[in-house]
């Protein structure tokens, strides 16, 4: 009864998901099948790599809106430096400058919001706009695709039947949750998000803190990029448009709290699932597409009611 | 008088004179200087540029600064717009109407306001009473509007047949002047509404809200609530219904935009207004208001929204890539932003 | 502060003087947005030709969004800017006319391309291109023609965005012709924002649903590219048709690779060139017609290549 009570708001996240499973598994046919479920899995993985990076600026009491440009420009980075040769070396070469400039984005995040004391919101949309804008003006709507097959393979291949992201996502959640778990940095990001003054007085350097969280944010965003722009086998600059806005959903749904300091990486998961359910679902069921936009809200709105009222948080 | 209380008198003056103004005095400079002020500063690109805000950033700018001043932010203001607009026109173009013309154009204001009060309380309901961040829940209405809106369209765009009292809303103007220009050998006469009336909407807008902000006890709730929440429950403010109140002003200001966006386009698309919100925020910060909340005012929010209307149309006068103005405005947000933040601090 | 001002106001009149003045046509074009590959390839044609034939062309799309209210700030700013010309591919047909009727007013001559205004009046001198709703009901045509007379055609159309004019006016073409077409069963039609990415991943969901399906038509290129790279995943290629819309370079080249059966050939660069063409004519003093029609034919294995030499020229 007592791990029940502690556990209330996860037991309610997993509810609701489990209630949408199977109500899906009930009324389509096709949904249980083994090859949605992993096409499922698939399209959420790519949400949730992303979810898991803005956790962490969620959890220093930041946010994050620049990741779908982040993905963006590095793919576009990607697909023009690539392009020039084909080789294995230079698909090395590649995916490091990728990691490399979203590791820099997420540095001027970092720098606006630590140093220059810039809302996160408002840095971070800001830092979008200019990311976003080069990969326009790079690219000037032109699409790279035709990736070499050893590239392909990073999103799109298969390891024991099991796609790639699926994999590379989990490998992933499983790296930050230990972060935060196991180590310092994990314990001073939870300290910086849950009080920034007594974090301070403790001898955390706060500002170094909050670069980490925004620098990581980045790189894993640059990271999902390579996954996604892998296994679409396309640079397109209008690509994950829409990428922060559902990553943000799948945290806040996954129990991570705005207010920073508060929540567990592997809730994201949930979030990331529950969101991909109702689109892969909607499709599934025929519903037009103008009343799947909606519906994600809808549930954006009830996922985060319930979670808050089994809490029973007072603020 | 000596020179030194005249100085203090200047410095006194000036502090209050936001720096919001002198950025857009030097901005208006700026473009005035590469398209040749000739060009740029005559009649009808200043009436252009007004009536660019009014119909755009502006009335909706101040919901913007009403969530942003309660700690909140507004993300639904542009789903709204969108949903209010689609009504409006779905109504208006209601064929063959039960109800005369004028009795229709009634009606259908009314449910766009309506709409958008539903909306705003939406939030504010939600708001008030969980205290979930804004962020969310706005994100979550503003999709629900968009779908309202898409489904509303039923696939096409709504067309407003020849109205000519809607048209007024956003297109008419209650004085005209003549205004020639030479073009090569060309005279081209124009005339040009020098009170257009969404203009007079949105500046009666700011005065409104202006006494609202100042002299009403929901003004100082909200300045209250935004310096410093727990103190303002402390000291027995109501904070759950001013949240509500802001969000439901916000939904109403949205609608308005939504109306006068229709009625200057005499067409509504689903798509209109959406990413609004974004404007409306950008406005409000540049002139002046803070994330943490409790600070800027409603003309300051205005001066905000014009600048960036001035950005906007100055961009496309001296014919700046779009990919480079959404760099540049990006760059402004930030600078200006950061250099609020250095004042504050120090 | 007053100072400050009357400076500031007699620096502005010193240099009313400055703003030169050119020989030769300005035109302002203002596309649907900036961002893809179609109407990159329009707007390069245009300002190439303006080159050749002395007419300065600048772009002034809507960025991202296919937004008409952008489109009717550009509309206005270019009146402000003085141009002699605007040429405009309405993102709502409708939306815009308020716009051009002010450009009119301004004596400031209208061209509409690749997609027209409503009830298009003395406000537009010409349009060029060929209409949206035309092309959707020949490709459609064409596609269900490659099948046996007494088959049932199971369909699946990617939509491009149920919020803009040339989705609306292709999907009406398209059901123009089903309704012709005794054999057509619509299956199924989903939005991608004309994106081979957003395509793809859309067309994944249906292959899960439908085991069924006899031709994918794809409102453009990308998402018709898109939707062949999800078939090819799911090793499904042998199954279905797939056609595409605009005839950019890279669905010529899909025709040809046999990725996709066929696309309409919009000719956008073609587009481009002609109506600014048409603007230096009519500048001159010559005469236009109203309608220039430029492309629409059915691009097939057969033509693509010839089409594709054309473009790349």
């Amino acid at each position: 009864m007592q791990w029940i009570k502690k556990h209330l708001a996860t037991l309610s996240r997993l509810s609701i998901l489990l209630v949408m499973f199977l109500l899906l598994v009930i009324v389509s046919p096709s949904f249980g099948t083994m090859t949605n479920i992993l096409n499922v899995l698939r399209v959420s993985s790519l949400t949730l790599m992303v979810a898991t990076g803005i956790a962490l600026c969620m959890l220093v009491g930041g946010i994050d809106l620049s990741v779908g440009a982040t993905i963006a420009l590095t793919s576009i980075l990607f697909g023009s430096r690539f392009q020039l040769g084909h080789g294995i070396g230079d698909m090395v070469f590649g995916i490091a400058g990728i990691l490399v400039v979203s590791a820099l984005i997420g540095a001027c995040n970092g720098f606006c919001v630590a140093w220059l004391r810039i809302p996160p919101f408002l840095a971070t949309y800001g830092i979008q706009q200019i990311a976003r804008g080069l990969a326009y003006v790079l690219t000037n709507g032109l699409v790279y695709s035709n990736f070499t097959s050893t590239f392909q393979f990073i999103g799109g291949g298969r390891i024991l039947g099991i796609h790639t992201p699926i994999i590379f996502a989990a490998l992933l959640l499983l790296i930050v949750g230990l972060m935060l778990n196991k180590t310092t940095l994990g314990r001073r990001i939870y300290a910086v998000g849950s009080n920034r003054e007594a974090a301070r007085y403790s001898g955390i350097n706060v500002n170094a803190t909050l670069m980490m969280a925004y620098i990581l944010s980045g790189i894993i965003a640059g990271f999902a990029g390579i996954v996604y722009t892998s296994r679409l086998n396309c640079a397109e600059p209008t690509i994950g448009s829409e990428f922060a806005q559902e990553a943000i959903a799948a945290a806040a749904i996954g129990g991570i709290s705005f207010k920073g300091g508060h929540g567990n990486v592997f809730g994201v998961v949930v979030g990331a699932l529950i969101l991909t359910l109702i689109t892969n679902g909607m499709t599934l069921l025929s519903i037009d597409s103008n009343w799947q936009v909606g519906a994600t809200g809808v549930i954006i709105i009830l996922a985060v009611l319930i979670d808050r009222n089994t809490a029973k948080k007072k603020h | 008088m000596n020179a030194k209380s005249g100085r203090r008198r200047v410095q006194a003056v000036l502090k209050r004179v936001p720096m919001t103004l002198f950025l857009l005095l030097g901005i208006i400079l700026v473009f005035s200087l590469l398209t040749g002020p000739a060009k740029y500063l005559k009649l009808s690109n200043v009436m252009n540029v007004i009536n660019q805000c009014a119909s755009g950033v502006g009335i909706l700018a101040l919901g913007s600064f009403l969530a942003i001043c309660s700690t909140g932010v507004d993300l639904s203001l542009g789903g709204i717009a969108s949903l209010s607009g689609m009504l409006t026109a779905k109504l208006l173009s209601w064929a063959p109407a039960p109800i005369g013309p004028a009795l229709l154009l009634v009606l259908a204001i009314f449910v766009a306001l309506a709409a958008g009060a539903v909306m705003g309380s939406l939030n504010g309901l939600i708001l008030s009473r969980t205290n979930i961040p804004s962020f969310i829940i706005t994100l979550g209405v503003s999709k629900i509007c968009e779908t309202l809106s898409r489904v509303i369209a039923g696939g096409t765009t709504i067309r407003v047949n020849g109205h000519a009292a809607f048209e007024f809303i956003g297109s008419g103007s209650l004085l005209s002047v003549q205004q020639t220009t030479m073009k090569g050998a060309r005279v081209i006469t124009r005339s040009i509404g020098i009170l257009p009336v969404s203009v007079l909407i949105m500046l009666a807008l700011y005065v409104l809200f202006s006494l609202l902000m100042r002299r009403t006890p929901f003004g100082t709730y909200v300045y209250a609530i935004g310096g410093n929440y727990e103190a303002a429950e402390l000291s027995g403010i109501d904070t759950t219904r001013t949240r509500f109140r802001v969000f439901l002003l916000g939904g109403l200001l949205a609608a308005v935009t939504g109306i006068i966006m229709t009625s200057r386009l005499t067409a509504a698309s689903a798509a209109n207004g959406l990413g609004m919100e974004f404007d409306g925020i950008a406005a409000a910060v540049v002139g002046g208001a803070a994330m943490t909340g409790g600070r800027s005012t409603p003309w300051r929010t205005f001066i905000g929204a014009l600048t960036i209307s001035v950005l906007r149309n100055g961009f496309s006068m001296i014919e700046m890539l779009p990919a480079m103005q959404m760099i540049a405005i990006g760059l402004v947000l930030i600078i200006v932003v950061a250099i609020d933040a250095a004042r504050n601090r120090r | 502060m007053k100072k400050i001002l009357v400076l500031f106001v007699a620096v502005l009149f010193l240099l009313s003087g400055v703003s030169a003045c050119a020989e030769e046509y300005e035109v302002t074009l203002i596309l649907k947005d900036n961002t893809s590959a179609g109407w990159r390839y329009l707007a390069s044609a245009a300002i190439a030709m303006g080159e050749e034939i002395g007419v300065k062309v600048t772009e002034n799309s809507p960025l991202e969004t296919q937004d008409a209210d952008q489109q009717y700030n550009a509309v206005l700013d270019a009146i402000e800017k003085e141009v002699d010309a605007i040429c405009i591919a309405p993102v709502d047909s409708a939306g815009i006319v308020p716009a051009l009727t002010k450009a009119y007013e301004a004596g400031i001559p209208v061209f509409t391309t690749n997609t027209r205004a409503f009830n298009e009046g003395d406000e537009v001198i010409s349009f060029v291109g060929v209409g949206n709703e035309q092309g959707g009901y020949d490709i459609a045509k064409y596609m269900f023609a490659q099948f046996p007379e007494d088959e049932t055609i199971n369909l699946i159309i990617i939509d491009g965005n149920r919020t803009g004019q040339t989705t609306l006016d292709r999907i009406a073409g398209i059901e123009r012709a089903i309704a012709e077409d005794g054999r057509v069963n619509l299956l199924d039609s989903q939005e991608a924002k004309f994106s081979r990415a957003q395509a793809q991943e859309t067309m994944e969901n249906f292959l899960v649903k439908y085991d069924d399906i006899d031709l994918v038509i794809a409102l453009n290129d990308e998402m018709a590219i898109g939707s062949y790279n999800a078939i090819v995943a799911a090793g499904r290629v042998e199954e279905m048709l797939i056609s595409g819309f605009d005839g950019t370079p890279e669905g010529l080249q899909a025709v040809l690779d046999g990725q996709i059966s066929a696309s309409l050939n919009q000719s956008l660069p073609g587009q481009g060139s002609e109506v600014i063409k048409a603007v230096k004519t009519y500048l001159d003093g010559g005469e236009v017609e109203e309608w220039i029609v430029v492309g629409g034919e059915v691009c097939t294995p057969e033509n693509a290549g010839e089409l594709l030499t054309k473009l790349i020229k």
